[in-house]
This record gives C-alpha cells, structure tokens and sequence, in this order.
C-alpha cells in the first residue's frame, strides 16, 4: 500500500547483514521526522547466512495496518544474490527497489525492475571500505540505511547522523561513515545509465 | 502530550521495561532465559546500571519465579515478574496460588503460542489458558497501551477492593519485537499516580502474625473464598473504569474495559483484542469511509469478561463477528471470546447473528484481505439475516 500518509518498505538480506536493524534504525529517522513508524522483522530462523526480512512503516497517521507488507512500495535488497521471484513479490508497478549492487550488474536488475524505478548502491564494496567487516562479511546495514533515506527523501545527512550517534554498540565510527557514503553514493539506474 | 512526557520510537518490549523502572517494585523475580523475553533482559540492565533500586531475583524456572514472586508478594512487597507462553504453562499451579492468596502481583506476558507443534510467534492460547486462574487479564493493541496497561494495572491489582493479581497481556513479535511510537509519562507522575502500596497483612509483621497459605482444613472454607474471589473480579469492573479515567488525567489517554469505533451507527461489527485490533480498525475506518455501515469494538478486558456492556454495546447490530486467536478444542465451538460473547447475549430479546473467525494461531497473519474476506461475509449475514457457518478459520491453508 502506498499512499501519501502510509509508506511500506520491504528489506531482503541474509542473517548477519543488519537487515532489521537498518529497518529499526530507519523507522526511528521516520519518527525523527514526525512520522509515527513500525518496523518489524518477518520473524524467521535468525542464522547467519539464512535469507531474513524486515519491514518499515511510517505514516502521518496513528492509523496503521499492524499485519505484514504485501505489496510494498519500496523493496531494499542487501544480498542481490537472493531469488528475484522473492524480492520482486508484490512490488508496486510504480515502486522503488534498492539494490546492493555494482555497476557491472546493471543491465539484469535493470530487466527485473521492470520499469520501476531502480537504485543501485554498491555497499559490499563500501562497508569494506569503512572497514565495516565480520569474518570477511560486509556488514552493509549503514551503507543501506544511508542508501534508503536519501532515496525517500526522508531526512537530511544531519538528521540520519544524529539518529545514528549512540545507537550502535560497536563500530560506530566505521557505521557512521558508513551511512553517509550511502547517502551520497546511492544512484539512480535510468534505461542502463546511471545518474548521480 | 502530558506534561514532562516524552515521545520516543521503542519496541513494545522497551516499553514494558521503561513502565517496569517506573514502577519501580520492591521486587522482580523472573528467569532469565527464552522462553522469557527482552523484558526481563532490559530490566535486569536497568537494575544493574543502578537505574532501579528492584531487587531482581534471577530463578531457575518459571515455576520458581512465580513461587519468588508469591512469598515476596506475601511479605506486602509490591512485586512483578514477566512471562511468555511455556514460560505461562510452567507457572500453572502458582498461577491459582497468586490469586487465591489474593496477592496483587503484575505480570506482563507477552502472547506467544504453546507447544506443539513447537512455534514461536503470536498467539492467545497461552493467556486464554489461564483464563479460569483468578487473574485479571488486560489486552493491549500497541506498544503505548502496553506500557499503559502495566501502569495501570499495579493500582488495579492494589485496589483494596480488588486484591488480585494482574496480567498484562502484548501479543508476541507484532508489539514485543516491532519498533513503535510511544509516549512515556515523566518518571515522578508515574510515581505519583502508582503511589505506595500499603498492604494489609505482611508475613513479616510480628506484631500482627498472619500465616499464609494453610491448609482449608478437611471440611473448611476453600467454597467461601473462591466466592469471594468471584466478588473481588466483579468489584474490579469499576476499578478498572476508575483507573482508566485517572490515567487519562495524567497521560490524556483514557481506558475502560473496551473501546467502540463507529458503533453508533453501524449495522455490523467486529469484536477484536489484542494487536490485530489495529489492522481491523484501520480497514474499518477505510469502510467507513465508503459508507459501509461497519463498527468495532476492541476488547481490553477479557477477565472480568465485560458481559453485560458488551451485549448493549451490540444488542442494536444485525450481525457481528468475533476474531479469536486461540481456539478451545471444544468440538466447534469457537473461540474463547466467541463462547463468553454468545454467552453474555442469551438473555437478551433482541440479539444480533455472531459469527466466530479463529485466526492467526501461531502467528498466521492476520492481511487486510483476510479482514476484507470476513468484513464482506458480515455485511451479507447482516443483509440476508443467516449465518453460513458459525465458526469459521481465517487464513487457514485448505
């Protein structure tokens, strides 16, 4: 459902990439924002390496469904290695998807988008980057945290910042870097060509 | 907002904890580990950082924290301890202890399903069991009313009127586990408006001996006392409406035993406890607003069961349907809400249909075309005045 007053987003990862917190920590830059928020994981295995999901919901309202997205406006891919069939289920025809993913991957998501609009943000290679690592896995959660608020307008640098300080235990330097390039990196993919 | 209140985005479990801390009871007994929740985990946080001064009594089982909980209770302690679903089936036989002593201890659960098969998720099965226990059992459709209800539910259980032990019910992951909005009162109203409990007896008044817990004798009078209980829930009815007014002086968030949404004018509605309460109301306020005639009400209190309230807030409907989210085995006949529901209506002339869903056991989700699917069955029992089917299973795979 997506309406001026209630936006649903979807987050696909694998256990251990922060899929839930980055869907936590987005509801509280939406709360930040006056949004009354909800963010919840779909409750399933919490292994790493196991596909995972998360959900965001923010609306101007009180009024909220309190039952799982369905037909999402925005759909958030951590691992784009995940079936399309999965990611791509019930994504609005005039949605978003947010892919982490290099530019050489451009022409197949392009396809898979459909028409819809798509943003690429090539995380794994940043979060290495910031030094954003456990056991050799990019923890790509800020990075695409980052990524997501800028591409629904949702709150300045300043404020995804502010939300940020104190809310992670550890690496929070690294995380903080982390987010801010993923504001400013994220692009949008238009017929194959990328505008920054 | 309320003055010196706060506004912040936590899960419902925070919110549980944040109520516990300003509560501040002289004593938490818990266990520690699943199936107990991050209730427990956050508080015995707070109490270690100092930011509580309860004395949390870590057990070894449920049943040992409810037997904590019960002698510390007895001492005139005001006590709490938190719970969820095998962790609720474990406390069994205390459970009728805590309410037969008459002993005022909270205890939020949090809504999870029993075994077996094993599941983790939402479901009431576990709270509906110890329906028949003496406790009074609350329901919350949010975070906030979570937090409101803990609060709230330590003057309810306090009530010298009352004297009985408080459940607090959350359902699991869709309030525990899910990051909402929630406005949290200033520490000193909170304080204020729990005040102190003064206890009637403590076991630990030499000067005024009492035993507690003895043997009724072969003969003696366990009959009276449990008829007394039976008073203390009935006295409870208006405490509960008391409470919720008050609190709604300090937090401009009133409460009484349920909440009506377009009951005046509806020709059908939906009974519904718990956090599936939100999904429907925002379905029907998206009805309403078409002009479907559609009403809710939204169950807080399932003991003291609401009865007669409930049965003239729907003695006008056509038709109505009851969701329940945990199921009696009782050879089809609904859930439990359904069965006090019908209940309560049998003495009346005019009665509306009811119409049970059995939905969500073991956190099946409840969609908004599930709710669509029962709303559209409604309005035709209401047009037509026949019920297909009395008992029906939403969202089942058949």
């Amino acid at each position: 459902m997506y309406t001026e007053d209630l936006v649903e987003i979807r987050i696909h990862g694998r256990g251990g990439q922060g899929a839930v917190l980055a869907a936590t920590l987005a509801a509280e830059v939406a709360f930040r924002r006056g949004f009354y928020p909800q963010a919840f994981p779909f409750f399933g295995a919490e292994r790493r390496g196991a596909p995972v999901a998360a959900f965001l919901r923010y609306s101007k309202s009180f009024l909220m469904p309190r039952c799982r997205i369905y037909e999402p406006f925005c759909v958030v891919v951590f691992d784009a290695a995940l079936p399309k069939e999965v990611i791509m289920e019930g994504l609005k025809k005039e949605g978003v998807l947010l892919v982490n993913a290099s530019e050489d991957v451009l022409p197949a998501w392009s396809g898979i988008a459909a028409g819809r609009k798509l943003h690429i943000i090539d995380a794994s290679h940043i979060a290495a980057d910031c030094g954003l690592l456990s056991s050799g896995m990019p923890l790509v959660s800020s990075v695409m945290l980052g990524a997501l608020v800028r591409i629904l307008r949702l709150a300045s640098l300043q404020v995804l910042e502010e939300t940020l300080k104190g809310k992670i235990p550890q690496f929070e330097r690294e995380n903080l870097e982390g987010a801010r390039r993923g504001y400013k990196e994220v692009k949008e993919v238009v017929k194959d060509a990328i505008f920054r | 907002m309320a003055a010196g209140s706060k506004i912040v985005a936590i899960v419902g479990t925070d919110a549980v904890s944040e109520a516990m801390r300003q509560i501040n009871p002289d004593l938490v007994a818990a266990y520690p580990i699943t199936p107990q929740t991050a209730i427990v985990e956050t508080y015995s946080q707070m109490v270690a950082d100092g930011l509580v001064k309860s004395h949390m009594v870590a057990v070894e089982s449920e049943h040992s924290a409810m037997s904590a909980a019960i002698g510390a209770a007895a001492t005139g302690a005001r006590v709490m301890t938190c719970t969820s679903s095998q962790g609720l089936a474990l406390m069994w036989e205390l459970l009728y202890i805590a309410s037969g002593l008459r002993l005022p201890i909270v205890m939020p659960n949090v809504n999870r399903a029993l075994s077996a098969p094993i599941n983790i998720h939402c479901d009431h099965g576990d709270s509906m069991g110890a329906r028949d226990a003496g406790w009074i059992q609350l329901f919350s459709e949010n975070a906030q009313e979570a937090y409101d209800n803990t609060i709230q539910a330590v003057r309810i259980a306090e009530d010298p009127g009352i004297l009985l032990p408080v459940m607090v019910l959350l359902d699991g992951f869709i309030i525990s586990h899910s990051i909402d909005r929630v406005e949290l009162l200033d520490d000193e109203v909170v304080a204020n408006f729990v005040g102190e409990f003064k206890p009637a007896y403590s076991l630990l008044d030499v000067n005024n001996p009492v035993s507690v817990g003895n043997f009724d004798g072969l003969y003696g009078y366990y009959f009276e006392f449990k008829r007394q209980q039976e008073e203390a829930m009935l006295n409870s009815f208006g405490v509960i409406k008391e409470v919720g007014a008050e609190f709604g002086k300090i937090s401009g968030r009133s409460y009484s035993l349920f909440e009506t949404i377009g009951m005046e004018d509806a020709e059908f509605a939906i009974v519904v406890l718990g956090s599936a309460a939100g999904t429907v109301r925002h379905e029907v306020e998206t009805m309403r607003a078409k002009g479907i005639p559609i009403g809710m009400i939204k169950l807080r209190a399932f003991r003291p069961f609401p009865a007669r309230e409930l049965a003239e807030a729907i003695s006008r409907m056509k038709a109505v349907a009851v969701f329940d989210r945990s199921n009696t085995f009782a050879g089809n006949m609904g859930g439990p809400v359904f069965i006090e529901l019908r209940s309560s209506l049998y003495d009346l002339e005019k009665k509306p249909l009811l119409v049970n869903y059995v939905y969500g056991l073991g956190g099946r989700d409840l969609s908004i075309e599930l709710i669509n699917k029962a709303a559209a069955e409604l309005a035709e029992a209401a047009r037509s005045g026949q019920v297909k089917q009395s008992i029906n299973y939403l969202g089942l795979r058949e």
